[in-house]
């Protein structure tokens, strides 16, 4: 089962095939609950998050009809319950994640822009992404975690492509502010960054 | 292709980094393949089998299809209300944080309605049953068929039952309660719109389920021949289940909608228990009464001589 492509495969999970379902669970598992928790800040609440997500799969993907777009259709699924568990766990789930080591170094008044070049850059990183709005921190995981283009975000979020790329800038304008990277140029609204390029 | 920077880099090698710190939890997949399957088992129960029947039915009634459908998708006869219990699935426990302090349970007023209060979790029944490996049969071949169970049981499902029941399907599953997995084999009987389900075990695993079919809900014995039968009659919440576009699944709610009468007549023959059992809307008239239950168990024994 695992040799065959997986359109071939999801067509199998399409006639109830445990098996290729199990190989999809398998490919996509680990990357989901990884999603799940960069989003609501909580490992359990992403476990009960990917469990449900894999349940709706299974028992939606008959109408799946381009097999083709799972990735983008399981990502859709996966926000939709995360948005539904955050909305019923507000603010319960949303813990600091930084031990009390980390919460020191950070309220060390040293030069930000020094602190980006040592190994805090990642933990202001990790608090700067953490702090952000949910919106804003979906578009940040699916885009640099999940590697989605814009348009699959945008299908996965069912909202405009504008909309997306508006979202990606002002993320990064305030990780940019939180982070206290100077270093970058003043960017138009609405523009993206000219770093990045979208294909 | 995307080209990053090196603040574009940063972002994902923090979120990488992040994510490393989490490991794929050990038996998710395990928790995934039961719930898909108690969620196949309610389906089981029959009332899918409704919806199909009902298909065929004038457009009358595809409000009625609809209801059953919003009912049905949610309600767990056989999983102890999930928000009673916190011993039960990962899907119930998630319920279970949203009132964790309380419970729903369904209360007959003096006018014999019953409405749905909401009491402190420690008063509620406590039922730790989950329902797995349910297997339709479905197809005329197979019905005609003893299934492997009923050969393992010793018995016969009959094709149909007084008053124009027919079988309509078979379901084998297990149940999974506070001890041990049972087999419990399942006919599905249909009269027109209305559904009875007949349900074989070697063991009363409904006594373990939010069916409520104890002690304190027997309200009668009929005697049949040698064979003592017992009358229960309760209620139990029913939650309503929002369905998400696109194919997405859904999720059930945290408030009933309504509540669900459950009447049913259980015995044994020769270490093998017997309940026929039938839900419906407080609201409506249902089919299975007491004599009605009598005659059918008769012809049950009588097809199992």
């Amino acid at each position: 089962m695992g040799e065959l492509d997986e359109v071939a495969i999801i067509r199998h999970c399409q006639e109830k095939d445990m098996n290729a379902f199990n190989v999809l669970y398998e490919r996509y598992a680990m990357k989901t609950v990884r999603t799940a928790f960069l989003i609501t800040g909580h490992r359990q609440l992403a476990e009960d998050i990917v469990q449900e997500t894999f349940v709706q799969c299974y028992t939606s993907i008959h109408k799946l009809k381009d097999p083709e777009k799972f990735q983008t259709w399981l990502y859709k699924i996966l926000v939709r319950n995360c948005w539904h568990f955050l909305s019923r766990e507000k603010k319960k789930y949303r813990t600091d994640f930084l031990d009390d080591a980390m919460e020191e170094q950070l309220k060390d008044p040293i030069n930000l822009y020094e602190r980006i070049d040592t190994s805090d850059e990642y933990l202001e990183l990790h608090r700067a992404i953490d702090q952000l709005s949910d919106p804003l921190r979906e578009v940040i995981v699916l885009f640099y975690f999940n590697d989605l283009s814009i348009k699959e975000i945008s299908i996965v979020l069912d909202c405009f492509e504008n909309t997306v790329k508006t979202r990606l800038h002002k993320a990064r304008k305030k990780l940019e502010k939180d982070i206290g990277a100077t270093f970058r140029s003043e960017q138009k609204a609405g523009e993206i960054n000219e770093g990045v390029r979208f294909i | 292709m995307k080209e990053f920077d090196s603040f574009d880099m940063k972002i994902k090698n923090s979120l990488e980094q992040k994510a490393e710190a989490v490991m794929l939890p050990q038996h998710l997949r395990e928790k995934i393949v039961i719930d898909i399957q108690s969620r196949s088992s309610h389906r089981s129960t029959g009332l899918k089998l409704v919806y199909e029947k009902m298909r065929e039915m004038p457009k009358k009634y595809e409000t009625i299809l609809r209801m059953k459908k919003i009912a049905t998708a949610t309600l767990s006869l056989m999983i102890a209300a999930t928000i009673v219990s916190l011993t039960v699935s990962e899907k119930a426990r998630v319920w279970a944080k949203e009132s964790i302090e309380s419970a729903w349970i369904a209360v007959k007023g003096e006018n014999g309605t019953y409405s749905l209060q909401q009491v402190p979790v420690e008063k509620a029944p406590n039922y730790d049953t989950t329902v797995t490996g349910t297997v339709m049969i479905g197809t005329k071949t197979e019905l005609d068929k003893k299934n492997p169970l009923e050969t393992e049981l010793g018995i016969t499902l009959p094709q149909s039952l007084p008053d124009n029941w027919k079988i309509q399907d078979k379901a084998v599953s297990k149940t999974q309660g506070n001890e041990q997995i049972k087999n419990q084999l399942e006919g599905i009987y249909i009269k027109g719109t209305n559904q009875l389900n007949l349900s074989v075990s070697k063991d009363e695993w409904w006594k373990n389920t939010s069916f409520h079919f104890t002690q304190e809900n027997r309200v009668k014995e009929i005697k049949i021949g040698d064979i003592t039968t017992t009358w229960y009659h309760t209620a139990s919440p029913r939650y309503g289940y929002v369905e998400l576009k696109d194919g997405g699944g859904g999720y059930n709610t945290n408030k009933p909608v309504g509540v669900d009468v459950v009447d049913g007549l259980s015995w044994e023959v020769n270490g093998v228990n017997y309940i026929l059992w039938e839900y419906h809307d407080q609201t409506k008239q249902g089919e299975l009464t007491p004599e009605l239950a009598a005659k059918m168990a008769e012809s049950v024994m009588e097809a199992n001589k």
